[in-house]
């Protein structure tokens, strides 16, 4: 008698335990970045002299419309340059010709990187590279360079 | 402004000077590097402006793609245009640039263009880094590369990491948005009626 009701105890914290641990995946995935299980994307990456500022998780826009994120961002040890990954959604594809901007949000926003599609006729196919890039500019420095390198007008 | 004019014409200098054309293969840095000396020699030569104008444009042409250039500004109207629209805005863009852009290299005093890089990438694209340094700055102008039937030809110049192509890009998609490609076409024919020849 007390066997059975100890193993029926036993079960039923078990399966509350198993729901728990279902629920708390549910919401690590749901409210964190690990939307890929649900949705379809492909990768796509950029190189860049330069990508002060711009954070893994950053959104990726056409026309001021998300269509992906930034998911890694790493030097190239041999040409001394920045290559970001990005994940697209499946449904957008680019022309080859495309362009790869990283820009500012407003005037003190976060960086994310811009693209605009270009004329060709062929499509970049996953895991391709966007060849055409713009790094980010440094306001600051652009200033600073006309301001003390020009010549007295 | 000023600094902004010297910096475009410094940088547009060498924007006109890939072009000179050789018999072997000459990689790319060799291509930008005879292109800028070439025009600049032009540039900086006798005879009359008009004269210097063409002969510097026959060397561009010859290593600057303005069709792939063309395209590329045009970007996702360029699919919907006709065979007509795309070789009038290509002709219309070509005098554009050499409009815009002539008389800023045809009154460059600088010193000679330094090539300080060049980066290829494997499937017939290469970037080539140059600095082209006015009076007291320095500016960062790199062109864009690609292997055709012809050679090297450069489809795209970035000044201080703008890239001209991208710009345009942008500007023209505002007007053809606007206006359809026909609207294009009738302004960039009155925005070149007003620059000067030479």
């Amino acid at each position: 008698m007390t066997t059975d009701t100890h193993a029926s105890n036993a079960v039923g914290v078990g399966l509350l335990m198993l729901a728990g641990l279902a629920a708390l995946a549910f919401l690590a995935l749901a409210l964190g970045d690990f939307s890929a299980p649900f949705a379809r994307h492909y990768e796509i990456k950029a190189r860049f002299v330069s990508t002060s500022g711009l954070r893994v998780g950053a959104f990726v826009e056409i026309a001021g419309v998300r269509v992906g994120q930034v998911t890694a961002i790493a030097l190239d040890p041999g040409a001394f340059d920045a290559v970001v990954h990005m994940r697209l959604d499946a449904g957008i594809a680019l022309p080859s010709d495309a362009i790869a901007s990283i820009r500012t949000a407003g005037l003190i926003g976060e960086k994310y990187v811009k693209i605009t599609p270009g004329g060709a006729d062929d499509r970049l196919p996953p895991g391709g590279e966007i060849l055409d890039t713009e790094s980010s500019i440094s306001i600051e420095e652009l200033i600073s360079k006309y301001i003390f390198e020009r010549d007295a007008p | 402004m000023i600094a902004r004019r010297r910096l475009f014409t410094g940088g547009l200098a060498a924007l006109f000077v890939l072009g000179a054309a050789r018999a072997a293969d000459p990689g790319p840095s060799a291509v930008v590097r005879e292109t800028i000396d070439a025009v600049l020699a032009i540039a900086r030569g006798e005879g009359p402006p008009a004269a210097r104008r063409e002969a510097a444009f026959a060397v561009v042409k010859r290593h600057f793609d303005f069709e792939a250039m063309a395209r590329r500004v045009l970007a996702t109207h360029w699919a919907a245009a006709s065979a007509e629209e795309r070789a009038r805005f290509v002709a219309l863009f070509t005098e554009l640039l050499t409009r815009t852009y002539w008389r800023r290299i045809a009154n460059y005093r600088g010193a000679p263009v330094e090539i300080i890089a060049e980066r290829m990438r494997d499937d017939g694209y290469a970037t080539v880094a140059t600095v082209v340094r006015t009076d007291t700055a320095a500016v960062p102008v790199d062109y864009r590369l690609q292997r055709t039937a012809a050679g090297w030809q450069a489809y795209d110049v970035a000044i201080e990491q703008i890239s001209l192509v991208r710009n345009y890009r942008g500007s023209f998609q505002d007007i053809v948005h606007k206006h359809g490609i026909a609207g294009l076409l009738s302004q960039l024919e009155a925005k070149i009626a007003k620059l000067p020849e030479d």
